[in-house]
């Protein structure tokens, strides 16, 4: 059927009534113009609101920088505080005074040798071979000048 | 939940940062890549009295090349230095060493006797080269002799198989 489904404002039957035409208009136009004050104060509020979310966000930036400032900041106190497991030196007693026994300018095994050898034979002892301060003479002051002769901070030479 | 989620993931990037940080500036907390180049010898140094018998002897060692650390001493091989030798517990985890000895016995080695075997961890592939340098020596009465000090790699030990 050529035409079908189109229609002409002059078709009476699909024509409204003028009073449903009036209301529908009064109806849906837009109230006046909004006053100048209240679209101020709208307006402010809108840019409070978003100063506050900046604000939050600058907020939240900082805590984080905070946090991973603090995570390095345990990082490095623990990393001080626990050094791993520290081999403690072994101390020497100190160098034995005039250990050079032998009395050849230096300090090494002859030193040692010579007392021990000294000692054997079992003849007088003298004092002044009490290289450890222990009141005795005995093998241990052998020991102390062999110890003193093998440090690494010297004791080769007197 | 998101805010939560996104501190969570700055922290741990932070760690795992540090972290990284801090063990490149601490090669020794690197177990597994450190361990891989480490290994353990043995190393004889003998000297030679030549015909005077050998009674004390004092030597020094310390590293030509390759990098190590003396973990251990051993007395030597003949009966009269079978004993630990005196030397410096500091040395230990060092590259030198002083090593002295003493027997006032009748019974005492001739000729060319190993004293001491020094237990060595090396880093590193490299392999070490030593310098052993005689102190003194001395026979039985106490006087100096000539004699020579030499080093050379131990057969494998209990800490080398380890």
């Amino acid at each position: 059927m050529p035409g079908y489904g189109r229609h002409s404002d002059d078709e009476p039957e699909l024509r409204l009534p003028a009073g449903l035409v009036d209301d529908l208009k009064r109806l849906y136009t837009p109230p006046g113009t909004v006053p100048r004050g209240v679209d101020d104060a709208v307006g402010e509020r809108a840019w409070r609101h978003c100063d506050g979310l900046r604000a939050r966000r600058r907020i939240r930036w900082w805590g984080r920088i905070g946090v991973a400032a603090a995570a390095v900041f345990l990082i490095f106190f623990l990393r001080d505080v626990w050094q791993g497991p520290k081999v403690q030196p072994v101390a020497l007693p100190p160098i034995v005074g005039l250990a050079d026994f032998n009395r050849d300018g230096h300090i090494n095994i002859l030193d040692a040798f010579a007392l021990a050898r000294m000692l054997e034979r079992g003849g007088p002892v003298d004092q002044t071979w009490d290289f450890n301060h222990d009141g005795v003479v005995d093998r241990a002051d052998v020991d102390a000048i062999a110890m003193a002769a093998v440090r690494l901070d010297g004791g080769t030479t007197s | 939940m998101r805010r939560a989620c996104r501190i969570v993931l700055t922290v741990g990037c932070i760690v795992a940062a540090s972290s990284v940080w801090v063990r490149a500036q601490h090669p020794a907390a690197q177990p597994a890549k450190a361990e891989s180049g480490v290994r353990f010898a043995a190393v004889d140094v003998f000297v030679d009295s030549g015909d005077k018998p050998l009674a004390a002897y004092q030597f020094e060692m310390t590293a030509r090349v390759g990098a190590f650390k003396i973990v251990g001493v051993e007395g030597g091989a003949d009966a009269a230095f079978k004993q630990p030798p005196y030397y410096d517990p500091a040395a230990l985890s060092r590259e030198r060493i002083i090593i002295a000895a003493f027997n006032t016995g009748r019974d005492l080695p001739k000729g060319k006797t190993r004293v001491a075997r020094i237990h060595v961890q090396i880093s590193g592939n490299e392999e070490p080269q030593y310098d052993v340098k005689l102190v003194v020596a001395a026979s039985m009465d106490g006087e100096k002799i000539s004699a020579t000090a030499t080093w050379s790699k131990a057969v494998a030990t209990n800490a080398a198989r380890r």
